[in-house]
């Protein structure tokens, strides 16, 4: 565990020395604000669902730009062979990347705290269905940076890997819509689907299904990128 | 070699894979199950199910279908699938589905659908349409399907007693909606024809202000014989003699006015807080309180007056309170000291005929009307009583009073200086500040 928050720690630092991760955090955050900005047009209560909504599936979009590099990029730059020489195992390497993508993540939301704060300031927000919307984006990054990352150590260009998770964060994402194609099996499917574990955390609440289904999407993509790692020993 | 080796690995890391894929199912599963122990962050658990709509849709044996038809991509449409998932978490026969008339036609044809909104529940071959996606309409249809029937709760007319139509806020239109809400169908019944219309679930007799004619006393007497189900609210300020119905049943309606310095409203000692429930009734069932404004006395026999029949004082004052004859009057030493008994239930079975069959008359007391009129009834426990009580005079094993539960307000005003700084603030300065940042970053390694 050292070992992956080693990496984890090393791989934030990169980023605050990357002009490329502060263009894609100003991205995330002009894109953000103007979802806020519309939202509150609008708006006649003080409550931030609507822009939540909007800020998921904007998530679904900066995930494969966060994830494509990590070790598509170190894998091309050869980066990653030095890493996995070292006495680590690929599980530790892919834990640790993982670990500094979603830190990095959790640094974008956190400056977007400042839109509850604004609207705190002008009227009074209800602090539950905040927290909970703030606890569901959280996990459907961790589930999506998950799927990112093994998009990554899939993808052998950082573009193939972007294109890859995009393509796979869409499919989950729109599971449910085409769960209706799907008989029998519409439950399982519309299960499976990523927006649908998205809207309780919106209205506030916190369901066990929905917080364990994005941490096991997260944990598998996990294992599987790891134990594609682990192929180039075999292949 | 090098293939076989190939395919040991191929082999190793699906077998892996699956063997992970297979726990993280079964932890979902796990978790699926789990549903109903969600952690509700909304304010007063607007979100999470009445624990009466729980034990409505505990009832439900069969499979029951839901169907809401409402425009894709609506606040309403989220609003309803989040609220039909939580029906068919807490109860795995229950299958809800949201349509969207536009993109599916054929089905709302099918199912006569006209208007945006209507749901259509089936269960068992009986259908019910509701106009409202609400937890309120869904749990009482549901209540209405597994029920199979709909009691007509009869309110009788003709001698002052308030209108099931009246708004104001001595009508009775909420305690009507109450009614319809828990199941019941609630109509209008003169008696002046000298007998209870015979389609009648339950009558209400509620706050009656003049004498029954003879023969519409006597309509009332037989009904009650006749395994009949009354709900009485009558008030001190009554000119109608009602101890000929609740007399035979053990329950004397003493009129008065009950002054409780104890526990009242507002330090209106006429208007009692009655939190005192002696009795593991099913009336009183989730009651926290009731405010019965201007509240009469009652007595209960004790011991039960005659085999089979079963008298119990559902609610009664506090110790400090007594019942007056005149409430401005200075000297009340001829009052009758609390507690005072101010609802009573009335249960009476027994066997007869050939073959035999169970019969059974209920009757419920309350001395004070005020407590079912449309200014009061939403207080503390009114509306809760009042349809556990309908619900116990209908015989139902169930009880459901589901309350709305609207999300408390929080206004947002948003001037055009406010939507400049929300501007300035998140769409230029944060991303612009950023911006810089990776520009800083960038010259120092191009320095470097």
């Amino acid at each position: 565990m050292s070992a992956s928050l080693t990496i984890a720690w090393r791989e934030l630092r990169s980023y605050a020395t990357s002009p490329f991760a502060y263009v894609v955090a100003a991205l995330y955050l002009a894109i953000s604000g103007i979802f806020f900005v519309n939202d509150l047009s609008g708006l006649l209560q003080a409550r931030l669902d609507g822009w939540m909504r909007d800020a998921a599936t904007l998530t679904l979009f900066i995930a494969p730009l966060l994830s494509m590099r990590t070790i598509a990029e170190e894998r091309r730059s050869g980066g990653l062979e030095v890493l996995l020489s070292a006495p680590v195992t690929d599980l530790a390497v892919v834990v640790g990347k993982y670990l500094g993508l979603l830190g990095f993540y959790t640094l974008l939301l956190v400056a977007t705290l400042a839109y509850p704060f604004l609207l705190a300031r002008w009227a009074d927000p209800a602090l539950g269905p905040l927290l909970s919307g703030y606890l569901g984006l959280e996990l459907l990054g961790a589930a999506s940076l998950g799927l990112g990352l093994l998009s990554s150590a899939l993808g052998r260009q950082q573009l193939v890997a972007a294109v890859l998770a995009l393509v796979s964060l869409l499919v989950f994402w729109q599971l449910d819509a085409l769960a209706g194609l799907f008989g029998g099996e519409q439950r399982v499917l519309t299960y499976l689907a990523t927006s649908v574990h998205i809207e309780p955390f919106l209205g506030g609440v916190i369901r066990p299904q929905d917080v364990v289904f994005y941490a096991s999407v997260a944990v598998v993509a996990q294992f599987a990128a790891a134990r594609v790692l682990a192929s180039r020993r075999w292949l | 070699m090098r293939a076989a080796r190939r395919l040991a690995g191929f082999s190793n890391t699906a077998a892996a894979i699956v063997v992970v894929v297979a726990l993280a199912g079964g932890a979902n599963v796990l978790a699926y199950r789990a549903g109903s122990s969600a952690i509700d962050l909304t304010e007063g658990n607007r979100l999470t199910l009445t624990s009466e709509t729980r034990r409505v849709l505990g009832t439900v044996r069969h499979r029951l279908e839901i169907d809401a038809f409402l425009g894709a991509g609506t606040s309403g449409e989220r609003d309803a699938r989040a609220l039909l998932g939580r029906f068919a978490d807490a109860n795995r026969r229950i299958h809800a589905d949201v349509i969207d008339p536009d993109a599916e036609p054929g089905k709302a044809r099918r199912l006569g659908i006209t208007n945006y909104g209507t749901a259509v529940l089936r269960y068992q071959g009986r259908r019910v349409d509701i106009a409202a996606v609400s937890e309120i309409e869904v749990a009482s249809a549901v209540l209405r399907l597994v029920r199979g029937r709909t009691p007509v709760a009869c309110f009788v007319t003709g001698h002052g007693e308030a209108a099931i139509g009246e708004e104001g806020p001595s009508g009775l239109s909420r305690l009507a909606a109450l009614a319809t809400r828990n199941g019941f169908a609630p109509k209008p019944v003169s008696l002046a024809g000298g007998a209870v219309d015979p389609s009648c679930g339950v009558v209400v007799v509620a706050g009656p202000r003049v004498p029954f004619p003879d023969g519409e006393r006597d309509a009332v007497i037989r009904y009650l014989k006749a395994d009949g189900k009354v709900l009485l609210l009558v008030d001190g300020l009554t000119t109608t003699d009602v101890n000929p119905f609740t007399k035979p049943w053990g329950v004397d309606f003493l009129g008065g006015v009950v002054v409780d310095a104890g526990s009242n409203l507002n330090n209106d000692a006429t208007t009692p807080i009655i939190g005192d429930f002696p009795t593991a009734n099913q009336v009183v069932d989730g009651v926290p309180s009731l405010l019965v404004p201007a509240a009469a006395g009652l007595r209960v026999a004790t011991p039960d007056p005659r085999p089979g029949l079963f008298v119990n004082t559902l609610a009664r004052t506090s110790a400090h309170s007594l019942l007056s004859v005149d409430p401005e009057a200075a000297d009340q030493s001829g009052s009758l000291p609390g507690p005072i008994v101010v609802a009573a239930g009335a249960d009476f079975s027994g066997v007869r005929g050939s073959p035999p069959v169970i019969h059974r008359t209920r009757l419920l007391v309350v001395a004070g009307v005020g407590l079912a009129h449309n200014a009061f009834i939403d207080n503390l426990g009114n509306a809760t009583f009042l349809a556990n009580g309908l619900s116990w005079l209908a015989q139902d094993e169930l009880l459901l009073t589901i309350g709305s539960r609207p999300p408390g307000s929080r206004p947002l005003t948003v001037s055009t200086t406010r939507r400049n700084q929300a501007v300035a603030v998140t769409v230029v300065g944060m991303p612009g500040a950023l911006l810089a940042a990776a520009l800083a970053v960038f010259l120092l390694r191009r320095r470097r």
